[in-house]
Formats: structure tokens, C-alpha cells, sequence
């Protein structure tokens, strides 16, 4: 039901995804618990080996330079990466200009434009919004 | 060159002023799995390898949400190593319902609902079991319905976001 095109990019492209998505979680200098959460789970969902796990979790510490994981990624996976990199510098509450200039520099590599990129932002918070809907849907005491 | 200097100025000023309105400084990511105690997250994720053998088959996307979750959970190598095996050798729903209440039951809901959805079919068992942990939990009659709804809505979410990503495409 959720099928996600991710899963199927070779497994190095899958890497440097997490790399990319780790590189936007350490930018600001701030690591809060909520994106190791995020990015734990997309090494889940895209089915990344444990041990390549490990060597991931390392750029928490020094993430590997972003304009040298940007190359050498196919056109298509550059969109996916933007689409998760906006929703990982999301989880904190709010864009860090670092994380900003971050994703602007995945957009530039795709050619995006401003509307374009600003549509990728507001899809982003429509789904938290969802994600959010649940708690007040299914508990006796909570309003319908 | 200079100017291209000063756009490119210009456009990260723009974004930045633009996400200052549109986001709001709070916590966005209502998930709140990874605070729950840590036997709590263990017994969540074990009604979800639970979840993920109803039926006897394993699909990829049951198997990649199954994945999410549980890196979701931030279980120790011990932990997940604990849970695959359940996964292999799955407990009795009964087991996993004994250490499950309050917000780590509704989570384990949730994401069971979502699990039971993944390969895009919810049958008759998957069913029957959401609504006996519902039961258990003490929610609302509805609550299995009112899930299902809830993970079609983002399943149109998640397809409303390909359809961005195609129309970027020059």
C-alpha cells in the first residue's frame, strides 16, 4: 500500500541516501533523538544491511561532505532524497538555515525551481498534520 | 558572477523567510515511540512481529514496514535481534497483549493497522486481530475503522507526494 521506489535503487545509491539524510541531521550541530529515530527507520524501510547500519551511524559524528555524496546519484533518487532530507530537518520543529542551505544545494542539483521546492515544504507539513490526526481518532475520551 | 552571487543570497533569504511562516516552532513529529520505556518498546514491536505473521507470508512491503518500525523503536542490537526471531517464531497474541497498555498500545495499533494495510489488503484474520488489541486497549468501537481511514488518507499523502516529485521533473 505504501510501496516506495527507494527500496529498489541499487544498495551503494541507498547508502549515500542515508549518508544524505545523516549529513542533514548533523548540519545544524544539534542531533536531537527524534531524527536518529527518523533516519533508523528509513535504514529500516529501505532493508540497509546491519553492518553497513554501523558505518552510517558514524556520520552522526562527522558526516561525509555533501557535495561529495551529490555526486554520482541517479537524477531519480535526487528527488527522494530531497523529499526525506525536508522531512528529517522538519522533526525538530523547525529549519535550521544550515539544513536550508543543504537542501537548496539537493534542489540546485535537481534543477528545481522555487515553486517547485516550496511545494516539496508544503507537502511535508500536510503530512505532519496527518501523521498527528491519529491520537484524537481512537481514544474513548477524545472528541471524534 | 556577482549577481549570480546575490540571487543565489536572494533565494536562500526567500526560502528562509518563507519556511519561518509556513512551519511552526513546535515539535512536529508526533511519533512518540522512542520515548515510550524501553520494555514498553519491546512489547510494541513484538505484537508487530506478531502483526506481520497473521497471515503466514511475509511480503517486502510488510517486511520494509516491519524494518521502519523497529529502527523507529531505537531497540538495542539485543532487542532487534529478539524481535526477528519472534518474527520467525511468532508469540501468541495473548503474550504480546500482557505487557501492552496505554500510549505504547496505541501506538503498536496504529502501526499494526498500517502493517496489516501494507500489501494493500486488509483480510479477515489481520481484521479480526487489530480488533481484539483494540478491544483490549479499551478504545472506541470504531477505532480499527477509524485507523483504516486514517492510513488511506496517507496512503493518498504519500501518492500526492510521487505526483509532486513526477511534476518537478522538466
Amino acid at each position: 500500500m505504501f510501496p516506495d521506489p527507494v527500496g529498489s535503487f541499487p544498495l551503494n545509491e541507498r547508502l549515500t541516501y542515508a549518508h544524505v539524510l545523516v549529513h542533514i541531521a548533523a548540519v545544524d550541530g544539534t542531533l536531537v533523538r527524534e531524527e536518529v529515530q527518523a533516519i533508523e527507520g528509513y535504514m529500516g524501510k529501505y532493508l540497509i544491511p546491519p553492518e553497513q547500519r554501523e558505518e552510517i551511524r558514524l556520520g552522526f559524528e562527522s558526516p561525509k561532505p555533501l557535495g561529495e555524496l551529490l555526486t554520482n546519484l541517479s537524477h531519480d533518487l535526487l528527488y527522494f532524497i530531497l523529499r526525506d532530507a525536508i522531512i528529517v530537518a522538519s522533526i525538530d520543529g523547525e529549519y535550521d538555515q544550515s539544513e536550508i542551505d543543504c537542501i537548496r544545494a539537493i534542489s540546485d542539483k535537481i534543477g528545481l525551481s522555487n515553486e517547485g521546492l516550496s511545494a516539496a515544504f508544503d507537502w511535508v507539513k500536510s503530512g505532519w498534520k496527518w501523521n498527528s490526526e491519529y491520537k484524537n481518532l481512537i481514544s474513548k475520551n477524545d472528541p471524534k | 558572477m556577482i549577481l549570480q552571487f546575490e540571487y543565489s543570497v536572494q533565494l536562500v533569504k526567500t526560502s528562509a523567510e518563507f519556511l519561518k511562516q509556513k512551519v511552526p516552532r513546535i515539535s512536529m513529529l508526533p511519533d512518540t515511540v522512542h520515548k515510550l520505556p524501553r520494555e514498553e518498546r519491546f512489547a510494541y514491536a513484538k505484537l508487530l512481529a506478531f502483526v506481520a505473521r497473521i497471515d503466514n507470508e511475509l511480503t517486502v512491503d510488510e517486511m520494509a514496514m516491519f524494518e521502519q518500525r523497529l529502527g523507529t523503536a531505537l531497540l538495542s542490537p539485543n532487542q532487534r535481534d529478539m524481535i526477528r526471531a519472534a518474527l520467525k517464531n511468532p508469540p501468541s497474541l495473548e503474550e504480546c497483549l500482557d505487557d501492552l497498555h496505554g500510549e505504547a498500545g496505541k501506538l503498536a495499533l496504529r502501526d499494526a493497522v498500517l502493517m496489516a494495510a501494507a500489501d494493500g489488503n486488509v483480510d479477515e484474520d489481520e481484521r479480526d486481530v487489530l480488533e481484539e488489541i483494540s478491544e483490549h486497549l479499551g478504545l472506541k468501537e470504531e477505532a480499527v475503522d477509524l485507523l483504516l481511514a486514517w492510513t488511506v488518507k496517507g496512503y493518498n499523502w504519500m501518492k500526492e507526494g510521487y505526483e509532486i516529485l513526477n511534476s518537478l521533473e522538466e
